[in-house]
């Protein structure tokens, strides 16, 4: 491209954006005087929670901020042009050919019935045409620049047929298709294990080291971190702090980015709480190290894959919990740890291997054995919204477990009214149904009608993963109050290290069903023996300012 | 051979409904969900080398083999139906199938004959497939003529006019739901309005409108008759249009869910059209749905042929099955029987290999997790 006085201009100069969306009762403010300025070459961040505004304003960088969206700004310049107004022409030459977007999930953010190549192919045919031949040959030069293995075999492959980090590869290799001199990148690795999160990251980092500018958006300051040079707080729809990335994330000047950062959990953050703006020691558990509630030996279950495969999802998995005492279950999808949480409360039979409650067996049993304990063990799955009744209000949701024992009205009253104390949900919320609750609230409503059972066992898989860190912080904290004033055990399951390195006692690491390192949370954490362990520490994404306090020893 | 063509309302969910067979090996979208879902099947990181199954094609043809199998029992069971409602009737089965000749010694004689009256009911019935296997669909006692020659004359119309029918369905219903949908709400609303009027109106009310402007005002198309391109035209809008209009729902629909998709959003992404995403993406996604319900009133097409043909004087098997009936020429209806549930056998058929070839998650082949197994 020749050098013209044009080329010498930011790539993105916008002051003062405004996003409005009119619906029919009222106007939504999703952007409001937003200044964003990325140069040449740059990576700029924008961090903030769901509904900060985030998406909206990436996606208006490319004309699709959605529909019926209204776009205003003192100024809107791409590449040192107006951009805001212009014809759908010429937006359609940006797109693609100069900024590239990269979404979350390529399982559904490529077309899932078409080829690698076919997706790629579609950028090359739109903004750098050649004959078939030409395009072939470029197609495979992109899978390999993305670091695919057998980039010929893959370019034929659908996304179903990826792994997920391949699939990224994949998508990323068609937003650089049309050689853009900006990559936007929406949560592009929010759905993914951290190893594949760091090859991911790396591989965005390295098409920035080749002069491509880039706009990583995420609600995970860590990740942030590891790529840009400058990082934008959002809250909704401003910017509420900006700066240098080490500068904001190691001594932030607001207080809603102090909030963000002590709300993450890490090493440091063990014992304390995380929701409160001057954090707190965490209630003191009682726990019971030589009463065992929960005993697991050697569990093992096969499932059947299609085409006749036997897949040994959890291979003589051992483990005991104490009464009060909280399990980390650690590993990366697949790794088989919500089979073991389905063993351990009963919901799937085990191919081999025993599960004692209490003294007493719990697996394999029939279901009418268990029945009577069954309220014993209590989940929490990840989405509470998906596991409650859709036509039930949270009364009726919190009063089914209590049907069995036949309790009078002011009983069952008085149970509910207990719990919603216990999660701190208001009474006024009791006749509505959980569809309108916030995504807190509801995890809230779910633990609430775990412990109306007063259960000695809680089995939490991915309690937290689906929520903003400031609603999490909120739930961990939540759940070590609970614990404290139930003196129920917790077998606490999760893809997030910091998470289970914040709240459990003892951790287990799994892998392929099998358990590859157990102990003491900080043991384990801090002196990793494994080297999967070693290797998913390593691929963490960690925030300046706790870089030092929790390196693992390698 | 009486059903005339309904459109009952379906959800979308329904439609969908008779899909869940095949893809049970379809992964589901996992949705914005940020945390990775963990799924039963052992997963890996990305540099675990996933390769694709060798096993892919021959399941595939394992699967086509199945459902071709599938088809021939149902055939099977049809023609087993067809000779126990013959031996079921009341009276004598011999009476049954004379119908209005009954009293004739000679033809009795003959049908005895080709029955084969005088051997057992187990016999009868080996004798009746050998007979459908060679192609013998038995005699025409009112026309005097073999029934697979009565059928042979009259298929070919109704074939074109069905085809011809289709194909203006599809034609119709892709240009409109690719026209109205996700764009402007007016459009939309106004396009669903004439669709719920035309799939509304009985098929033979449209029929007779098209004959009173086209060809009595207009005198551009035939009155009656069967032969030329001109003469099949009015019959198969007749048809067609309605069809189109209601796969048009369907499709719409369809393409509305898949724009709101984030790969709609890449697409648009790398500078692609609106009308672009919706032709190369959105319509394959929303053909699923659409296949099922053109399968369904495919398979009802005959029927529907029945009231056209009438009111456009053709011949036809609807004309043939309809003289049958009026003149009780059992071995005529019972092979129009057999014929019009061999097609609906055939075409739901062609439906399910169409979603293999639209879906190639379908195929059940070579996800990484397997491959990996």
């Amino acid at each position: 491209m020749t050098a013209t006085v044009v080329d010498a201009a930011p790539i993105v100069d916008i002051v003062n954006l405004q996003v409005v969306f009119p619906r029919s009762d009222r106007l939504i403010q999703a952007v409001r005087g937003l200044d964003l300025r990325i140069g040449r070459g740059e990576a700029v961040g924008i961090v903030g929670e769901s509904g900060s505004g985030k998406s909206v304003t990436v996606r208006s960088l490319l004309g699709l901020a959605g529909t019926g969206a209204i776009v205003e700004a003192d100024r809107f310049d791409l590449f040192g042009r107006p951009a805001l107004g212009q014809s759908e022409r010429a937006w359609r030459r940006l797109r693609g050919g100069r900024i590239g977007l990269v979404l979350q999930d390529a399982l559904v953010s490529l077309d899932p019935l078409r080829t690698v190549r076919a997706e790629i192919d579609e950028v090359l045919r739109r903004h750098r045409p050649g004959s078939a031949a030409q395009r072939a040959a470029r197609v495979k030069q992109l899978l390999d620049d993305v670091g695919m293995d057998e980039p010929a075999l893959r370019s034929r492959q659908r996304p179903h047929q990826l792994s997920g980090g391949l699939r990224q590869r994949a998508l990323i290799a068609s937003a650089v298709a049309g050689d853009p001199d900006l990559i936007v990148a929406d949560e592009p690795t929010t759905a993914l294990d951290v190893t594949v999160q760091a090859q991911v990251l790396a591989l965005l980092a390295a098409r920035r080291a080749a002069d491509t500018a880039l706009l990583l958006v995420s609600h995970d300051l860590a990740v942030v971190a590891k790529v840009c040079d400058r990082v934008i707080v959002m809250k909704d729809g401003v910017a509420v702090e900006e700066g240098p990335t080490d500068q904001v994330l190691a001594a932030p000047a607001v207080a809603y980015t102090r909030q963000l950062l002590a709300s993450v959990p890490s090493a440091a953050s063990r014992g304390r709480t995380l929701s409160l703006t001057q954090p707190q020691p965490l209630p003191a558990r009682r726990r019971q190290a030589d009463r065992t509630v929960l005993r697991a030996e050697r569990l093992s279950r096969d499932f059947n894959a299609p085409g006749g495969a036997v897949c040994h999802a959890v291979r003589s998995v051992s483990l005991t919990v104490a009464a009060g005492e909280t399990l980390g279950l650690v590993g990366e999808s697949g790794s088989g740890k919500s089979t073991v949480a389905k063993l351990l409360a009963g919901l799937l039979e085990p191919g081999q291997g025993q599960v004692w409650l209490d003294g007493q067996l719990w697996a394999p049993l029939s279901d009418r054995g268990r029945l009577a304990r069954r309220r014993q063990i209590q989940l929490i799955a990840q989405d509470p919204l998906s596991s409650f009744d859709p036509r039930y209000s949270a009364e009726q949701i919190l009063a089914e477990p209590l049907r069995r024992d036949r309790l009078g009205r002011s009983e069952i009253a008085r149970q509910i009214n207990r719990v919603l104390d216990l999660v701190h949900l208001s009474q006024a919320l009791l006749n509505s149904s959980p569809r309108t609750f916030s995504g807190g609230e509801r995890q809230r409503l779910a633990i609430a009608r775990a412990l109306i059972a007063q259960p000695a066992v809680l089995i939490a898989d991915e309690p937290v993963s689906a929520l903003d860190v400031s609603v999490q912080a909120q739930i961990l904290d939540l759940l070590a109050q609970v614990q404290a004033e139930t003196a129920a055990s917790l077998v606490f399951i999760s893809h997030d290290l910091g998470v289970v390195h914040h709240l459990a006692d003892r951790v287990l690491v799994m892998k392929d069903g099998l358990v590859v390192e157990s102990g003491p949370a900080d043991d384990v954490f801090r002196c990793p023996s494994h080297p999967y362990t070693q290797e998913l520490l390593a691929a963490l994404p960690q925030l300046p300012a706790s870089a030092a306090a929790c390196q693992p020893a390698l | 051979m009486t059903a005339v063509i309904s459109y009952p309302a379906l959800s979308s969910e329904e439609v969908v409904a008779p899909l869940a067979g095949l893809s049970q090996s379809a992964p589901s979208p996992a949705g914005d969900d940020p945390a990775p879902s963990e799924s039963n099947q052992p997963a890996k990181a990305a540099s675990a080398a996933s390769r694709p199954s060798t096993r892919g094609w021959p399941r595939l043809l394992r699967r086509g083999f199945a459902r071709l199998a599938q088809a021939a029992f149902m055939i099977w069971a049809a023609a087993s139906l067809t000779f126990a409602a013959v031996q079921l009737a009341p009276g004598e089965t011999i009476d049954t199938l004379l119908g209005v000749n009954a009293n004739d010694p000679v033809m009795r004689a003959q049908v005895i004959q080709d029955w084969g009256l005088d051997h057992p009911v187990a016999v009868q019935y080996l004798l009746y497939f050998w007979r459908l296997a060679h192609g013998d669909l038995g005699v025409s006692y009112v026309e005097h003529r073999p029934v697979a020659a009565l059928l042979a004359d009259v298929f070919p119309a109704t074939a074109e006019l069905t085809l011809w029918a289709f194909a203006i369905a599809v034609v119709l219903a892709v240009v409109l739901a690719v026209a109205t949908s996700g764009g402007s709400r007016l459009g939309r609303a106004l396009s669903q309005a004439v669709e719920l009027a035309v799939v509304s109106a009985p098929p033979f009310w449209i029929g007779m409108l098209l004959l009173a402007v086209f060809s009595f005002r207009l005198g551009w198309f035939p009155v009656a008759g069967t032969s030329g391109w001109r003469a099949v035209a009015l019959p198969a809008l007749a048809i067609g249009w309605p069809i189109g209009c209601y796969l048009a729902q369907v499709l719409r629909e369809g393409l509305d869910r898949a724009l709101e998709q984030p790969f709609a959003l890449t697409a648009r992404a790398r500078g692609l059209r609106l009308r672009d995403v919706k032709l190369r993406h959105g319509l394959r996604h929303a053909a699923l749905p659409a296949l099922t319900m053109s399968g369904l009133t495919v398979g009802n097409l005959l029927g529907g042929a029945v009231i056209c043909e009438t009111v456009f004087g053709r011949a036809g098997l609807g004309q043939l099955a309809l003289h049958a009936i009026n003149a009780k020429d059992i071995p005529v209806i019972l092979a129009a029987g057999l014929l019009s549930a061999a097609v609906f056998v055939a075409v739901t058929t062609a439906v399910d290999l169409a979603y293999l070839a639209v879906d190639p998650r379908l195929r059940g082949a070579g996800t990484w997790q397997e491959a990996k197994a």
